[in-house]
């Protein structure tokens, strides 16, 4: 198992998406972008559907990428929202040739690293705990998730936030690197790393099932 | 498990009450969006506009001489774009007639009146309050809202029942309450924690240096505390749990209202050290008081059964020497609010039963100055059903 989460099923290195995983940009170009242009031009004109739509598109994830970094769910939702909250009131300001998605899960997936390491710091492990324990009940006996999000709280959050970026939000490594101001080979390193360990605790954490 | 089995899982994780937050957010983000003051069209097109004007400038002198013609046109078009501006507050139906602004919350939200009269709905918030230098926080029932100098909201805070949140006088932190307990978080947010269980009553800060909040503890106990070393100053026994407390300007009174069982209440004074300076027993129901800004006295709004009815009554006693009370203004049914404009020169006072504010000049009472269909000036385009709108505070600066 710790093989497969490191590379792609057809053996190339996590920093070449397969077809199947495209880079977020490849993705958008296809068919999102026109919607969502519309969406902010008529955002940007005082349009409130066309608001809901572009809140209804990125919303879930938003909030399910902070979730997975944060591991707090009160915390998640205030992150999310307040990355969003920021990004309508400066939507005048947006460049629509640009897609939405990365500008707000910029501002999320940073502002998340930056309340886990803090909360780290405070050792506040008794409510994220027990949202844990909470989250992954529903999918006892059935998927990896309580495993899977159990594995993710054992890791920093450096690592849960590429992690999230890049197999929930499907950014390549390099799009990763200009998110976080990072250099990419310290992005891919710290993709193996947590998929060494996310791997190393899922196993444990089946034998437990 | 593949990188596409590792996604299949991911996106399998629920994040906890993910319809709760998403109603939440949507929410505030629609009340983000009605308070945000659109960039006009030509601003925001800037940049088109002149690449074009000046494509078409170019075009337009290499091709003929009525191209100056054309230049003219793109001056003229450009200099419009400078001559648009934000749209203009609507028509104001009252004025304040003194400077600041007043917090109202009503059935339809948040309101700040400016002095102007021009009437802003900030949001859907249930309860609200001002700091010392004109900052706002508010709370919706799972909320805590902190919001900046422009009235935008600067923050938000996802806690269980939350009410009663207040400022401390320096701005640097904000007490609320979270179902029974008493809770406090920074002005950015970080911090946050629980301080104590308490009573259903909105703490008070003491103004100072020191963070001193002033609150009931869930045993009843009237309780001045440090926020940042849990120290307590001091504690008092009360005989009910207090339907408000409320600090001096100066920090050296506090005041608590207290309920008592004949259909009266008292009013005790305490100083900052916690000793009990008066207590004075007055008949009626108590509803609101102010500390004035500049000194000792209190506006004081009492309820009493009458032959025809209900009347209320608006005083203003000194915290003192409680005895000393001047009668302000009296009339048939209920008085809601009350608040004192910066300066104290005058006093506003919400009348739910004529559906009126009056503004009385607390020094010369025959000055009053009424705004009628109260209810519906919170409610544009409505009936104004429901609560009476409640007056949450009268800030400084405009």
């Amino acid at each position: 198992m710790a093989r497969d989460l490191r590379s792609s099923p057809d053996g190339r290195p996590d920093d070449q998406p397969s077809r199947q995983q495209r880079s977020h940009k490849n993705r958008v170009l296809a068919g999102l972008r026109a919607d969502e242009r519309g969406w902010i031009a008529g955002a940007q004109s005082g349009s409130l559907p066309d608001l809901e739509a572009l809140f209804r598109e990125h919303w879930p994830r938003a909030y399910r990428a902070a979730y997975l970094v944060v591991h707090d769910g009160a915390a998640a939702e205030d992150i999310a929202q307040e990355a969003m909250l920021s990004a309508i009131r400066t939507l005048d300001r947006f460049d629509r040739r640009r897609p939405f998605g990365p500008w707000l899960h910029r501002l999320v997936v940073n502002r998340a690293i930056d309340w886990a390491r803090a909360s780290a710091l405070r050792a506040e492990a008794d409510e994220p705990a027990l949202e844990l324990a909470a989250a992954g009940r529903a999918e006892e006996g059935e998927s990896y998730s309580q495993p899977l999000l159990a594995g993710l709280g054992g890791l920093s959050p450096d690592h849960r936030a590429v992690i999230v970026l890049r197999h929930l939000l499907e950014y390549s490594p390099r799009e990763i690197a200009r998110m976080l101001d990072l250099p990419r080979g310290t992005v891919n390193s710290r993709l193996r790393r947590g998929l060494d360990r996310l791997a190393d605790r899922i196993e444990v954490d089946e034998d437990t099932l | 498990m593949n990188a596409i089995e590792l996604r299949r899982e991911l996106l399998a994780i629920p994040p906890p009450d993910e319809l709760g937050a998403t109603r939440r957010s949507w929410q505030l983000a629609r009340a983000a969006f009605d308070e945000r003051e659109p960039t006009p069209w030509p601003k925001r097109h800037t940049r088109g506009l002149a690449a074009a004007a000046v494509a078409i400038a170019a075009l337009a002198a290499v091709l003929s001489p009525p191209g100056r013609a054309v230049i003219a046109d793109v001056r003229e078009t450009l200099g419009t774009e400078k001559i648009a501006t934000a749209p203009q507050p609507r028509a104001a139906p009252f004025t304040l007639p003194a400077e600041g602004r007043v917090l109202v919350t009503a059935p339809t939200g948040l309101w700040i009146v400016k002095a102007n009269g021009s009437k802003r709905r900030v949001g859907d918030f249930g309860d609200a309050s001002w700091s010392a230098g004109g900052l706002a926080v508010a709370s919706t029932r799972s909320r805590l809202a902190a919001f900046n100098p422009t009235g935008g909201i600067r923050w938000t805070l996802t806690r269980p029942r939350v009410h009663d949140a207040r400022w401390s006088s320096s701005a640097s932190r904000i007490a609320y309450l979270s179902g029974s307990n008493l809770r406090v978080v920074a002005a950015d947010k970080t911090g946050d924690r629980r301080m104590d269980g308490a009573a259903d009553v909105a703490p008070a800060w003491r103004p100072g240096e020191q963070p001193l909040v002033a609150y009931v503890s869930a045993d009843g106990v009237l309780t001045v505390r440090d926020s940042d070393t849990d120290e307590t100053l001091w504690t008092s026994g009360v005989r009910a749990t207090p339907a408000q407390l409320a600090w001096s300007a100066d920090g050296r009174r506090l005041v608590a209202a207290v309920p008592l069982s004949d259909g009266r209440f008292a009013l005790t004074v305490y100083d900052e050290a916690g000793r009990r300076l008066q207590s004075l027993p007055l008949p009626g129901t108590f509803v609101d008081a102010a500390f004035a800004p500049d000194d000792h006295r209190v506006a004081l709004i009492r309820r009493q059964r009458a032959e025809d009815g209900e009347t209320s009554e608006l005083l203003v006693v000194d915290a003192d020497s409680v005895r000393r009370q001047t009668p302000v203004f009296s009339g048939q049914g209920r008085f809601s609010d009350v608040a004192w404009s910066p300066g104290a020169r005058w006093l506003l006072l919400g009348w739910q039963s004529a559906d009126q504010w009056l503004f009385l000049r607390s020094t010369a009472v025959e000055k009053v100055k009424a705004v009628s269909s109260l209810a519906q000036q919170f409610d544009p385009g409505g009936t104004g059903a429901g609560p009476f709108p409640r007056i949450e505070g009268w800030c400084c600066g405009g």
